[in-house]
């Protein structure tokens, strides 16, 4: 099973064309597009209209979440109705299963939020701004895990905007990591069972990580992964055991912590 | 104005201003000059971060612009999990 996924590809009427062109070829590469948001750079109506002509050709299942940048103009709907009316699925707090080469595969998408990681995080407490900022991070970790749960699927997938783990926002400057994730959708991750989370929105972080469960993290922001799209091929064998993180995936993860 | 106030300034405006929106721009202030450092999506958002940092730098600091435009690779191959 091939996965393609590219997040940040930050459209613009100053783009038209360039995301149709660099996806022209996707369906002879991959089974399915995930793309982890951040699908417009202002986030307007104008924008997401074209984002949805830039992704109408691609011939295989597309699956979406949106990033900050397609909340900002708050035209978050308009964008979501125009790329489904395109054909992507777009998902926030909820999931979908597809059909892929005969297999059952689950994805449950959220936007995510930030907050932290373990030992550096914020909390629900204090002023009210502070408690919805937390309240917002635990909301759509909550949801994720809600939809990874309830999954029936062959493998399971989680696909998000923020990090679900600090491991690749390695090359990030150390006092922003709060506002790139939260550990909470690690743990909502590890919790539902996934052989492969995947995240935006780190422009400069790193590609690999994992959760502290296990599961392989991989940061597809374009501007990092520097190509179209990033393609994984899952080795799907009897079930959800046989396809969870391999070991060179934690050997990297611990070099570069080191 | 302190160099790291107006690089705080600078962020801010890159980040708001309608014209860029864009957050992951490095700006550097030193020698009365105020560098842009990064990467963008085309030759228009380069245009406007300069514009949009050029309109609100005090006359004595000077914009130097060492923004590139992107180019990106075909896809590579697949990795292999699981």
């Amino acid at each position: 099973m091939r996965i393609a996924a590219v997040g940040d590809v930050h459209v613009g009427l100053d783009m038209r064309g360039e995301l149709r062109r660099s996806l022209s070829t996707v369906a002879e590469h991959a089974d399915v597009l995930l793309l982890a948001g951040d699908l417009t750079q202002h986030g307007s109506r104008e924008e997401g209209r074209l984002m949805a002509e830039e992704v109408a050709d691609v011939r295989i299942p597309t699956v979406a979440v949106l990033g900050n940048h397609d909340y900002h103009q708050d035209a978050q709907d308009a964008i979501r109705a125009d790329l489904e009316h395109a054909g992507v699925t777009v998902l926030e707090g909820e999931s979908i299963v597809l059909d892929v080469a005969g297999r059952r595969v689950g994805i449950a998408g959220v936007k995510g939020f930030g907050g932290g990681f373990a030992g550096a995080c914020a909390s629900e407490f204090g002023e009210l701004e502070m408690k919805a900022f937390i309240r917002h991070t635990k909301d759509t970790a909550r949801q994720l895990l809600h939809c990874l749960k309830a999954l029936q699927c062959d493998i399971r997938i989680a696909l998000t905007h923020y990090s679900p783990t600090k491991d690749t926002l390695l090359g990030e400057k150390l006092e922003i990591y709060p506002f790139l994730g939260s550990h909470l959708l690690g743990e909502a991750i590890d919790e539902g069972g996934c052989v492969l989370a995947l995240h935006g929105h780190a422009h400069h972080g790193a590609q690999r990580g994992i959760t502290p469960g296990g599961v392989p993290v991989r940061n597809v922001a374009k501007p990092l992964i520097r190509s179209a799209y990033q393609i994984f091929a899952v080795r799907v064998q009897d079930g959800l055991e046989a396809v969870t993180a391999a070991p060179a995936s934690r050997d990297e993860a611990a070099a570069a912590r080191a | 104005m302190e160099p790291k106030h107006l690089i705080g300034r600078i962020r801010e405006a890159l980040a708001t201003d309608p014209r860029t929106n864009v957050l992951d721009i490095t700006i550097k202030v030193t020698g009365g000059k105020a560098f842009l450092i990064g990467e963008v999506a085309s030759e228009e958002r380069k245009r406007a971060a300069a514009d949009v940092v050029g309109e609100m730098l005090p006359p004595d600091v000077e914009l130097v612009d060492e923004l590139w435009i992107a180019t990106y690779n075909e896809p590579g191959q697949p990795e292999t999990l699981g």
